[in-house]
């Protein structure tokens, strides 16, 4: 039988272990910063592709370490969203929507057709009485099965103020084929 | 070895052992943890949670199989796996986790770059946070069943049966990110295809493989008996945690180096049960040659009991040539009896020892 005392000291390793992992390390982002402005145009992973953030803009360091960048100047923020989608494009923007918006939103008119052959662009934007939370816009790229939503939350007036930057980074996305992660990450 | 009469690590009800309150209360908080971060997905996808449920029934009850095989030299109890599942679902997922790979991985963008972080991020923090969460079921399941290892291989089952947990709860809130990633486009399908890709075709190089590589260096670090076991611990250690992070980095992002890792992974494990095997098999050997652990049971008997599956088959064969098939069943019986008077010897359980010591001498009609 292991004594006493190391029973007693494994106990206290697991507890301590307990409190620093569930609950310690989890502060540790706080004591560093929450973003970072960018000094110059930034290309940014993404699963499926790439999107370069405007020189200027302070990027959330949580999400894009994750590669969901999410981009930020003044009350106007962009947000990169990756995705696959198999089907239709008409049923890729209504499910976009769905999940994005909290009212039903103005939808573009897709071509029962399109099936992100060649390169797709469709914006959505929000009904006239939607609520202040919900986005100004959402742009939806798709090549083939590859997807990246752009989305832009803010004031209509600061929104319209940014808008060819927000073209620029609409732009700037790139698309390199989607590579499932199954692995044992996080 | 379904003989083997004796089971190891028995949880049971023990509310007076602190160890079991740890076991609870931790696994209780886990769980709520892990229902607390898993819950908006499940509510935007519910599908997919379900259907990751649904999978995670077989998932469960097929690793619970096949961890039985390399039970050769015991038997773990069913509420020390359960026990071990349950830390490793909850508190190893819900604690450990997936609460401190976010942060880690922020804190190395704001100290190493948001490109390090991407890039390397899922690869350095994993490991370090899964597998301690994975690691501590072992120490966890001990304390709350008041025993110590016997041999590596037990700290190596018990990793991985942790793992096993740990695995069942990733595969669903994968299932519930591969919804987000295409949008709830097919759930049902998107789901099964993540349990098929986690479970089947990456299974041999899964969590489970990875726990039971640091378990075995945890278990010759406690109780090894060979040459070198402090280096031999501690790179047994390294290589769980070692194949977890290279498993996750940029690395492996070309197809062909993800299978061969796929080939050479299961050859590596191979070897480390090979080790495994001849640390149970001397363990068996040292318990039973101390001075009256056999009683009049020749010494010689304990030749018969091969340390592996293969040497086993090899005697077996021999027998059943010199006595005919149906010497076969009482052979084995002979290996699990000795190998059952061996842990009761070495837990000091003196009544067991001398009750199978007892059967297996009027079996071999021995003057007791």
């Amino acid at each position: 039988m292991v004594n006493l005392f190391q029973r007693a000291l494994w106990l206290a390793v697991v507890v301590v272990t307990l409190v620093a992992f569930g609950f310690a390390i989890p502060l540790l982002p706080s004591f560093g910063p929450d973003s970072r402005q960018l000094t110059t145009d930034d290309a940014m992973e993404l699963a499926t592709g790439t999107v370069t953030l405007p020189a200027g803009w302070d990027v959330d360091i949580a999400s894009a370490s994750q590669r969901q960048p999410v981009a930020t100047r003044g009350n106007v923020q962009i947000g990169i969203v990756d995705a696959v989608w198999l089907g239709a494009s008409s049923r890729l923007v209504t499910h976009a929507a769905d999940l994005v918006f909290s009212q039903p939103p103005l939808l573009p008119d897709v071509p029962a057709t399109a099936d992100g052959t060649g390169s797709e662009e469709w914006q959505i934007l929000p009904a006239r009485d939607a609520p202040s939370g919900d986005p100004r816009s959402v742009i939806v790229l798709r090549r083939d099965t590859s997807v990246i939503l752009v989305i832009v939350r803010g004031p209509a007036a600061e929104v319209a103020a940014v808008a060819e930057t927000i073209d620029a980074v609409v732009a700037s996305v790139t698309f390199n084929g989607f590579t499932p992660d199954v692995g044992s990450a996080p | 070895m379904k003989e083997l009469a004796r089971r190891r690590f028995d949880v049971g009800f023990a509310p007076r052992r602190a160890g079991w309150w740890l076991l609870f209360v931790a696994s209780l908080g886990g769980a709520a943890m892990t229902g607390w971060a898993l819950l908006p997905g499940a509510k935007t996808f519910p599908v997919a949670a379900g259907t990751g449920l649904v999978f995670t029934v077989p998932l469960l009850i097929g690793w619970w199989w096949l961890l039985k095989l390399p039970q050769l030299w015991s038997r773990i109890s069913r509420s020390g796996a359960i026990a071990a599942m349950a830390w490793g679902a909850f508190a190893a997922a819900g604690i450990y986790a997936l609460p401190a790979n976010g942060a880690l991985i922020t804190v190395m963008g704001q100290r190493a770059g948001i490109d390090v972080a991407q890039q390397w991020g899922a690869a350095l923090i994993a490991p370090l946070t899964e597998e301690t969460g994975k690691a501590l079921g072992i120490v966890v399941v001990l304390l709350a069943a008041g025993q110590r290892l016997r041999t590596p291989m037990d700290a190596a089952l018990l990793g991985a049966l942790s793992a096993v947990g740990f695995t069942a709860t990733e595969d669903v809130l994968y299932g519930i990110n591969i919804a987000y990633l295409n949008l709830g486009e097919n759930e049902v399908v998107s789901t099964t295809v993540i349990y098929v890709a986690r479970a089947i075709v990456f299974g041999p190089v899964s969590h489970i493989v990875f726990s039971a590589a640091v378990g075995a260096g945890i278990g010759v670090l406690a109780v090894g008996r060979r040459r070198g076991r402090v280096p031999i611990g501690f790179a047994l250690i390294g290589l769980g945690a070692g194949l977890h992070g290279l498993w996750n980095s940029p690395l492996l992002d070309a197809l062909w180096t993800r299978i061969a890792y796929l080939v050479v992974v299961p050859f590596v494990m191979w070897a480390v049960l090979r080790y495994l095997r001849t640390e149970e098999h001397r363990w068996f050997e040292q318990v039973l040659v101390r001075p009256g652990a056999l009683g009049a049971i020749p010494a010689t008997y304990l030749r018969t009991v091969g340390a592996t599956w293969w040497r086993r088959r090899g005697y077996r064969a021999s027998v059943v040539k010199a006595f005919g098939a149906g010497a076969i069943g009482p052979q084995r019986v002979l290996e699990a009896e000795l190998t059952d008077l061996a842990d009761a010897v070495d837990v000091g359980d003196q009544e067991s020892a001398a009750r199978i010591r007892g059967v297996i001498e009027a079996r071999l009609a021995l003057p007791s």
